[in-house]
């Protein structure tokens, strides 16, 4: 057992910190010439490659590298749309994609070319990946495909979109209807509204009005969409909640500083002792969940499905539960200064909040983390629907 | 013991109602539905209206305007005020500087401030806070030097909330810097254009600009505008908080949130049905309701017997910042993935963009935020709890 970082992720790390330090990306989103910049020096670093295979031009990192490198994005409130491009894109066409589309897409992804967003979420179906009310209906030898998506992540200025839609002959629930399509952003029919997201990533809700798809467009198998689809949820969820551990140490540290700087009644914050505890409270949560947080990003491209889900629900959780109440403490204990627009804690604050309902909120983990427990004790005790006496 | 409202309650609840069906202005209740912010002039015009009827001060002595109302009927009305989403009566005049001036002030100042007060005619607006004096507010150290028949006021104030529309600011100012903190500070009336005093904006993280810092450079300020006795300023600062922290529960508030909350909890769905009807959602939704009618019950039985421990306010305030906060938290959690999406600039009137997701989605992520204030201003939580232990402890 061993959780330390081994020396290719300390490199990792120790280079995207003097990258993001060298971009001020703390400093917020900049302009578009500055993130452009910023995008292709993430590129070169690797970084938008990391998990592209080696002769598709990438460095085949796994799912613990990934966790690395979204420490250092979270640390640095990096708004460049790596989530979406360099996990879950690069993800579902690792996972699902033939040959012939790695090829085409995954080289270009990795040199900061094309920018990818998975458009999983609908409208109406908050975080079931299996409510899916796009449809894709086989026309001539290609689809054509009508629905809406929303809240994608990096939906704003992504070139691709990969498209979940079931077959028309389906029903809204059912996860065996469910396909992946990979969708030219620019097509006709394809319309997005584009927005900022709370700590200021760009997202879009998008509509497909009779977008026309060649057969080439499938990705993965007729039908076998929804374990890909939950794959790449995982991978994505996983990541942001290292992004946010990566965030919730600065807001400890900030909030560290300021018990140490600000003064009333002639002493220091910190000489209250029911400050320190308070910080003592966020420390030793954010302790345990950084362990949580390791375990998510070791098993997030697990094959067993179920240890995967477990530790990206768990690390989830509390990430969402905890890293919300560690956030709360810190603005409360900056006072007025913790709460204003100028000062860099809220950028942090606001980094763990989108985290909060990302992929998934708390009670989508809970229920997804209590079925598989009550799945495993079913299997260790005997029949769930014994009743006694 | 008898936990019900009275029959002269009862009619008085619906008197406040049948002037509110017929009073409350269409424009403002559609702001208020469409979650929209309110601006100066719209805070003016429910003040006037409310002044027209004789309720815009009901808590004042009658000589002065006052409505001679009992504490559970002054807790009615605001809660039926809340409850259309009237905009809330500013604190600054009606509540805060009023009172201290109709027990402090001369004759010449209740002449000359006290009516414009009534009328809404006069902003207010409150310079206690600075960038060294939040908690420790006896720290202040904006000085204010006698010359002739002026004091020379230098100096800087934070936080100030509406400076940007106000007309005038009340002030804490030191005028002996040799004394003991709070035995060297006077209280200040000051017009805003005045030569030296410059406002800048603070924008928060909920996206809006309420707060400001004031800057006072060399303002001159006649020395009628004095309130009481030199340096005894904090005597009328302490009976100022004091009245700061009645009403601060925020009963009517969170009433209307949960009422807000519930419609949302209806219509989002989980799993095919209802968000309210889900089980971990009804279970954190039961909990908060179950707080919020211990809070109303406990604010009730502080109105109706006194309350007289110095603890109550504290105790109160303490329970109703966080409820406040807990159920903005719960309507956020409520819309799920709609919570990403940053909409605070569709808040703004002049706003005229696409909005993201249904209506009721685009104020929960600011709102969140902006409720972190509560558990900060009107005196901190962890201050509270000084106050609530010093009692109990006698230290
Ligand atoms: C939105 C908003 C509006 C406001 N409007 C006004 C206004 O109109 N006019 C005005 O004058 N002021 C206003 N204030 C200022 C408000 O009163 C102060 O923010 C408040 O007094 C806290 O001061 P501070 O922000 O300097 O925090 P600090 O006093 O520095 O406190 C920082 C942290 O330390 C804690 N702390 C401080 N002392 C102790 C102690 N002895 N024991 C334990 N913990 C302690 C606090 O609880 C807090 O968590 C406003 C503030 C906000 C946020």
């Amino acid at each position: 057992m061993d959780f330390s970082y081994s020396d290719e992720q300390r490199m990792l790390s120790d280079s995207l910190e003097k990258l993001f330090t060298a971009h001020n990306t703390a400093a917020g989103g900049g302009t578009a010439a500055q993130a452009d910049k910023l995008w292709q020096a993430c590129a070169e670093t690797g970084l938008i490659g990391l998990t592209v295979p080696e002769d598709h031009g990438g460095l085949a990192g796994s799912s613990a590298d990934v966790m690395v490198a979204a420490i250092q994005i979270g640390r640095h409130a990096v708004q460049a749309p790596f989530l979406s491009t360099a996990v879950a894109g690069a993800g579902a066409l690792r996972l699902a994609g033939s040959d012939a589309q790695q090829a085409q897409y995954l080289p270009a992804l990795a040199e900061g070319a094309l920018k990818v967003a998975c458009a999983f979420g609908e409208p109406d179906a908050r975080y079931d990946l299996a409510d899916v009310d796009t449809r894709a209906a086989a026309q001539g030898d290609g689809y054509v495909l009508n629905g809406a998506k929303s809240v994608v992540f990096g939906g704003d200025d992504a070139g691709l979109l990969i498209v979940s839609a079931r077959a028309p002959d389906t029903e809204r629930h059912d996860q065996s209807g469910l396909s992946l399509y990979l969708v030219d952003a620019d097509a006709d029919g394809v319309e997005r509204t584009a927005y900022a997201l709370t700590d200021g990533r760009g997202a879009a809700d998008i509509t497909f009005n009779d977008v026309k798809l060649p057969a080439t467009a499938l990705l993965g198998a007729q039908g076998g969409g929804y374990d890909i689809i939950e794959a790449v949820s995982d991978l994505a969820a996983a990541a942001i909640c290292a992004e946010a551990l990566g965030a919730l140490e600065k807001v400890i540290g900030l909030t560290k500083e300021y018990l140490g700087t600000r003064r009333q009644f002639g002493k220091t914050l910190g000489e209250f002792q029911v400050l320190q505890h308070h910080l003592a409270d966020m420390v030793l949560e954010y302790e345990h969940m950084k362990s949580l947080v390791y375990e998510a990003g070791a098993l997030a491209g697990s094959d067993d499905t179920v240890a995967r889900q477990q530790a990206v629900s768990a690390a989830k959780v509390v990430v969402a539960e905890e890293g919300r109440r560690i956030c709360q403490q810190g603005m409360q204990m900056h006072g007025g200064i913790g709460l204003t627009e100028e000062f860099q804690l809220g950028q942090f604050v606001k980094r763990v909040a989108v985290a909060d309902f990302a992929f998934g909120d708390a009670d989508h983990h809970i229920a997804r983390y209590g079925g598989h427990m009550a799945r495993a004790a079913a299997a260790a005790f005997g029949e769930t629907e014994g009743h006694h006496g | 013991m008898d936990l019900t409202h009275s029959s002269e309650d009862i009619d008085f609840r619906n008197e406040v109602r049948a002037f509110l069906d017929a009073e409350f202005p269409q424009e403002l209740a559609e702001k208020a539905r469409t979650e929209t912010r309110f601006k100066r002039d719209d805070y003016i015009l429910w003040q006037k209206i409310l002044a027209k009827k004789g309720w815009i001060a009901p808590h004042w002595p009658k000589e002065y305007g006052g409505c001679g109302w009992t504490p559970v009927q002054l807790n009615i009305f605001d809660e039926e005020l809340t409850g259309v989403g009237a905009p809330r009566v500013m604190p600054f005049g009606i509540r805060l500087v009023g009172p201290v001036i109709y027990t402090y002030g001369t004759d010449a100042q209740k002449a000359k401030y006290l009516p414009r007060i009534l009328s809404s005619d006069d902003f207010w607006c409150q310079g206690f806070s600075e960038p060294g004096a939040g908690s420790d507010l006896a720290s202040l150290r904006t000085s204010a030097v006698r010359e002739g028949d002026e004091y020379v006021v230098n100096g800087q104030k934070i936080w100030t909330s509406y400076a940007q529309y106000a007309d005038l600011i009340f002030c804490l100012v030191r005028t002996d810097p040799d004394a003991k903190k709070q035995l060297g500070i006077s209280f200040l009336l000051i017009d805003m254009k005045s030569p030296g005093v410059s406002v800048r904006p603070i924008h928060t993280l909920d996206g809006s600009h309420i707060v400001n810092e004031v800057f006072l450079e060399n303002v001159r300020v006649p020395v009628e505008n004095l309130v009481g006795e030199e340096n005894k300023g904090w005597d009328y600062a302490k009976f100022l908080l004091s009245n700061e922290r009645t009403g601060i529960a925020g009963i009517g508030m969170i009433k209307a949130d949960l009422a807000l909350l519930h419609k949302i909890a209806l219509t989002e769905r989980r799993n095919g049905k209802p968000l309210i009807e889900d089980p971990l959602f009804q279970a954190r939704l039961a909990r908060l309701e179950i707080n919020r009618r211990a809070l109303e019950l406990t604010n009730l039985r502080m109105l109706t017997t006194g309350g007289d421990s110095g603890m109550f306010p504290s105790i109160l305030k303490i329970k109703g910042s966080q409820l406040q906060q807990r159920s903005v938290e719960l309507q956020m959690e409520a819309v799920g993935p709609y919570a990403l999406p940053w909409q605070s600039d569709a808040m703004e009137p002049s706003w005229n963009g696409t909005p993201v997701g249904p209506q009721h989605v685009r104020a929960r992520a600011p709102t969140y935020f902006d409720r972190r204030k509560t558990t900060v201003y009107g005196g901190s939580t962890e201050v509270q709890k000084n106050i609530i232990s010093k009692t109990l402890l006698g230290s």
